[in-house]
């Protein structure tokens, strides 16, 4: 359905799920931010979203 | 992505004075080429490889392909279909520099132009690199160094195939975005704690001079009642003298009214000096003179346009001659030279408004020197009141004397203090930059330094922690490269031995591990070093079949002799394997191919035979269809058989 080889997104949830401290929402935009690369729909703006949802030890600014 | 060649053209290039191959529209799924030995075979393959990739070739190369020294240019055209989108590739050769140039051509977007360059769809234009391309343009070389499929190919073809590249462009556009935002922040912890620093500093300066300000305002509020206290003392001092009490009266109430009457001659010149001609003749005449100039100007089309129309056609003119045919003609064919675009309405209102700025330069004068005069009236006053105090100390008033002097130190504490208070204050920047005040002395100057250090803080703060974030996702992209990789290398390994096992059964040679390079082993050995002509080329069949076996790429497979070193065992089996495994297969073989191999061809549908050869006098002929295939026989090719039987 991703139109990604089974390989690959058998790799994107092993990896998802062996990571710490990443929300649900993180891993959810992660996932489609990776497939949407491979297909070549890849976006700039997609990629600051993703990264703002990262888990992070710096606090927000004011 | 769906890939077929479609056929190909030689001009000029070695025997080929002009021969085309025409697979159709929609190609065969196998077509067999059969081609004697030196006929171009191995041309043709390097021809395609440097028509889809970048691959390059060397003059020596290059003038191998001249057909005679008369010839100085030759050329070759594949025609592929890309997505069912038609596209042709050009590679042009100058046989005297020994150079050559790509072009191409995409019915669907140019229109059959030629552009410079090799321009493939999408990812293919990447993709289809020189290594890449000898994986499906397949010239038996590859094979014979079977262990050298790796050199980075193997992977990298996994990689590439697979789209796992487009997981490391990922990372590189994570760390193009995290650059774009570093450009000129606090890019280290040291670099934020710097930040952090000045930004208390510049807090804790303005918490210290806005209670100076409270302070300061409380000072000149209550110095301010001391100084009316005292100038009231004063002045009740001074009244105890009847006829010094009348004239501090007079000179008071004189004062009072000098001093409304400044204001007022205050306001009204600069009311006056709004208008720039009322300054000075010279202003007054260069803006007259614009205004002139600009009466020439030309009136706004959309507006204006009507007017010369209900002009022409009008009995008399504006000026009250009539207007005959000959001047409702001029008027006509004249009137664009009066218009211009509908900008000119601004022009137009420049012109009213200069028209009107006419002004009476007199009267500016004239209030300038009363307001001079009602000044020294009001400095004459001073002096008065200043004598009739004097005249009181003189005759023994020791206590006025007191309350002056205590008056003068009063006053001189609060021009001191309202001086400070708009040192602290003032936001005009011409006091700021004409005192040299900075932004430990002056509020508005310390809350802009405030608010610059805050967003350079929350700047770098964002900074450090999209870093932070980019680092994550980075290393997750790479953890999930490495773990896809494996995967992928994994399969295409299993795939491979699988197919070996009915390839080579003997040995049972087999694929160990996909690392940078193919590392064989068998049932004897660890390692296998070595293999024969024959294994390797079933090695490599068997590795590129499980390649692209479910790859999103959909390639064709073009290959020259195919199993001209196989035994005819295993020529069946690669003859059943290829096939299967491709959905499209362009086979280039000789006549001794044809059994075991070719020959399994021969009862397909979809199969199709293709004999090409050279005729005494040098021309390339082309013969279609299977009977002729299996009739042809080259002097070259029976030798060949008597030695490989």
């Amino acid at each position: 359905m991703d139109n990604i080889s089974s390989e690959i997104s058998a790799a994107i949830d092993e990896a998802l799920a062996a990571s710490n401290g990443a929300s649900v929402a993180f891993k959810a935009r992660f996932r489609q931010l990776i497939v949407n690369a491979i297909v070549g729909n890849l976006v700039d703006s997609d990629v600051m979203d993703v990264l703002s949802l990262a888990p992070t030890d710096y606090p927000e600014g004011s | 992505m769906d890939v077929r060649i479609l056929g190909w053209r030689y001009q000029n290039i070695r025997g080929m004075r002009d021969v085309t191959i025409d697979l159709g529209d929609q190609p065969p799924r196998w077509t067999l080429i059969q081609m004697p030995n030196g006929t171009g075979k191995t041309t043709t393959l390097t021809l395609m490889r440097v028509a889809l990739s970048d691959e390059e070739l060397s003059v020596q190369n290059i003038r191998s392909f001249r057909p005679d020294d008369q010839t100085d240019a030759g050329e070759f055209q594949l025609r592929l279909s890309v997505d069912g989108e038609r596209c042709w590739l050009f590679v042009k050769f100058d046989y005297d520099t020994g150079t050559l140039r790509r072009f191409t051509s995409r019915a669907a977007t140019d229109a059959g132009g030629l552009e410079a360059g090799r321009r493939l769809k999408g990812n293919l234009q990447d993709l289809l690199t020189p290594a890449f391309t000898r994986l499906f343009i397949f010239d038996g070389e590859l094979a014979k160094s079977i262990r050298d499929v790796g050199k980075d190919e193997a992977s990298r073809a996994i990689h590439t195939l697979y789209r796992l590249d487009r997981v490391d462009r990922l990372r590189g556009a994570v760390q193009r975005v995290l650059q774009s935002e570093q450009e000129a922040k606090a890019k280290t912890e040291r670099g934020l704690g710097n930040l952090t620093g000045r930004y208390k500093t510049a807090e804790s300066t303005l918490e210290e001079l806005k209670q100076r300000k409270t302070d300061v305002h409380n000072l000149i509020e209550a110095t301010k009642d001391v100084v009316a206290k005292l100038q009231t003392q004063k002045n009740e001092r001074i009244s105890m003298d009847g006829d010094a009490r009348r004239r501090l009266v007079d000179a008071t109430q004189a004062k009072a009214e000098v001093d409304v009457k400044i204001v007022g001659l205050n306001k009204d010149l600069l009311s006056i000096s709004r208008n720039p001609s009322a300054l000075a003749d010279r202003i007054r005449t260069r803006l007259t003179a614009l205004g002139s100039r600009l009466h020439q100007l030309k009136l706004p089309k959309t507006t204006s346009a009507e007017f010369f129309r209900e002009l022409a056609l009008a009995k008399d003119c504006i000026c009250g001659r009539p207007i005959g045919d000959t001047e409702r003609e001029v008027i006509t064919s004249r009137a664009s030279e009066y218009l211009a675009e509908n900008e000119m309405g601004v022009i137009n209102a420049m012109k009213n408004a200069l028209r009107n700025s006419a002004a009476d330069p007199v009267q500016f004068d004239e209030k300038l020197e009363s307001l001079v005069r009602t000044m020294r009236d009001r400095r004459e006053i001073n002096q008065l009141l200043d004598k009739i105090a004097a005249e009181r100390e003189e005759a023994g008033d020791a206590e006025l004397e007191h309350l002056r002097e205590e008056l003068r130190t009063r006053e001189g504490d609060l021009r001191a203090y309202q001086e400070e208070f708009r040192r602290l204050t003032t936001s005009s920047r011409v006091e700021q930059d004409q005192f040299g005040f900075d932004w430990k002395q002056n509020i508005p100057l310390c809350e802009a330094e405030l608010e610059e250090k805050a967003r350079q803080y929350n700047a770098a703060l964002r900074t450090m922690r999209l870093h932070d974030q980019s680092q994550f996702v980075a290393n997750l992209l790479r953890d999930i490269e490495e773990r896809a990789s494996t995967k992928l290398r994994d399969r295409v390994q299993i795939a491979t031995n699988v197919k070996l096992e009915s390839l080579i059964p003997g040995e049972h040679i087999r694929v160990a591990r996909i690392g940078k390079a193919l590392e064989l082993a068998s049932d004897q050995r660890k390692s296998k070093e070595s293999v024969s002509e024959g294994q390797g080329l079933a090695v490599a069949y068997a590795f590129l079949a499980s390649l692209f076996q479910d790859a999103p790429y959909r390639l064709p497979f073009v290959v020259d002799s195919p199993a001209v070193s196989l035994d005819t065992r295993v020529r069946r089996e690669v003859a059943d394997l290829i096939p299967g495994l491709f959905e499209q297969v362009i086979f280039f073989v000789i006549s001794s191919e044809r059994e075991g191999f070719a020959d399994s061809f021969y009862g397909r549908a979809g199969a199709r035979f293709i004999t090409m050869e050279s005729t005494a006098n040098g021309v390339t002929s082309i013969t279609e269809g299977i009977e002729a295939f299996k009739a042809f026989h080259s002097e070259e090719d029976q030798t060949l058989e008597g030695v490989t039987r």
